[in-house]
């Protein structure tokens, strides 16, 4: 397509509306990564669009068929069209001025040729082109509804770990405020519903900690694997920030529940509440014994947390007074034995 | 065995014994994060230009385009 139509600025209506707007981004307010390349290509479609709305009126002014549908367009050798820029030839026309499909000479003005015309339709590449302008504009509707989607949803997850976590919070509270309770009977109950719900709250951070870990332990080690089919780094990190929450929470509240029931005497119960506190650590985290220095690696932090700390939990607690064997001297083990 | 540090940029995390990479896992995975980005423009870019120039070309070649 060598001829295309020139509009002067004075021709152009400028439309000036602030609703409307030629950019197709603003279109979407969030979409994935994935459906950017979908709006660069509603992008070029759309300005194939454009080009072919600007040429075809120049091809309507070659000949006078008026069929909507087809148009001619004229094939020009490169001679011909050398002769015609020097004027050796021009386009034969008629007395009223419409063009012929003839080259004449200039000087004996006769026929030296006539002009090849080519039919092609240009409806249907436009028609084409509007389909695919509208496909990838679902598309990419689509796709920003799937975004939206998976946004709601780790919203209403993270929520539910917050609940988790005031819960937890909120036990450390009650504890201290229970303390201050002079009357020995309100201050047993207030320490006994600290426990229970202690140990509730501890439990739904186990599971959903258990969920994470599990979810870090299946991604992938390999760079290939990683590449394939590996999460984003940024959810990994997400991940690993909150299962350290989520231990530190564990950890509070397994020591408020422990201090509830020693608060009111009760040192098995304490103890048993630690026990199991270290049996949820060395399930989760030291069955595999890859996993704690595979948490040291992914962690955002390059401290090694994991292979420092969770050793120190389990021998703490193993060391604590309760779990301690009290022997005595030719006794047996709870001292009850006479000599 | 000496202690090795990972060779990421700005990374002094301390590999353990028996490491088979050379960058930590959090290294590794951002580089893999980089290379998914390059791969995506490329592969727009490829989509979007490249493509159709190609299926123009071979449809000429196969003689066909519409007269």
């Amino acid at each position: 397509m060598d001829d295309v139509i020139y509009i002067s600025p004075e021709g152009v209506e400028v439309v000036e509306n602030s609703d409307y707007s030629d950019d197709i981004t603003k279109q979407f307010s969030s979409l994935p990564d994935v459906a950017k390349s979908l709006l660069m290509g509603a992008n070029v479609a759309l300005k194939n669009i454009e080009k072919m709305l600007y040429t075809a009126p120049a091809f309507v002014e070659l000949v006078r068929s008026s069929i909507p549908q087809e148009m001619f367009k004229v094939i020009l050798t490169d001679e011909q069209k050398a002769k015609i820029a020097s004027g050796a030839i021009k386009l034969m026309t008629k007395k009223d001025g419409s063009l012929m499909a003839n080259l004449i000479s200039t000087k004996t003005k006769k026929i030296v040729s006539t002009i090849s015309l080519e039919k092609i339709n240009i409806s249907p590449e436009i028609t084409q082109a509007m389909t695919n302008y509208a496909t990838q504009m679902q598309m990419a509707q689509i796709a920003e509804q799937i975004q939206l989607v998976q946004i709601a949803v780790e919203e209403v997850r993270q929520g539910q770990e917050y609940d988790r976590l005031a819960t937890a919070y909120s036990c450390q509270q009650k504890l201290l405020q229970a303390e201050k309770i002079n009357n020995a009977g309100l201050k047993e109950n207030a320490l006994l519903r600290i426990a229970q719900d202690a140990e509730d709250s501890r439990n739904l951070l186990m599971k959903s900690q258990s969920a994470n870990v599990d979810i870090i332990k299946n991604e992938p080690e390999s760079y290939w694997a990683k590449f394939v089919s590996g999460s984003k780094q940024q959810k990994i990190d997400t991940r690993m920030n909150e299962i350290r929450e989520s231990l530190c929470a564990v950890n509070m509240v397994s020591l408020v529940e422990a201090m509830a029931y020693q608060e009111m005497g009760e040192y098995d119960a304490a103890k048993q509440s630690l026990e199991y506190y270290a049996r949820f650590i060395s399930d989760t985290y030291f069955a595999d014994p890859d996993l704690i220095n595979r948490l040291d690696m992914i962690d955002p932090s390059p401290e090694n947390y994991w292979s420092k700390n969770l050793p120190k939990i389990v021998s703490r607690i193993a060391t604590l007074p309760y779990n301690m064997e009290q022997k005595y001297i030719g006794g047996c083990e709870n001292g009850t034995e006479r000599m | 065995m000496e202690q090795r540090e990972c060779k990421g940029k700005n990374c002094t995390r301390i590999l353990p014994k028996g490491y088979k990479y050379k960058y930590c896992e959090q290294c590794r995975g951002k580089q893999v994060g980089i290379v998914k980005k390059i791969f995506a423009v490329v592969g727009g870019i490829f989509s979007i230009i490249l493509l159709p120039l190609i299926v123009n070309i071979v449809k000429r070649l196969l003689g066909m385009r519409d007269k």
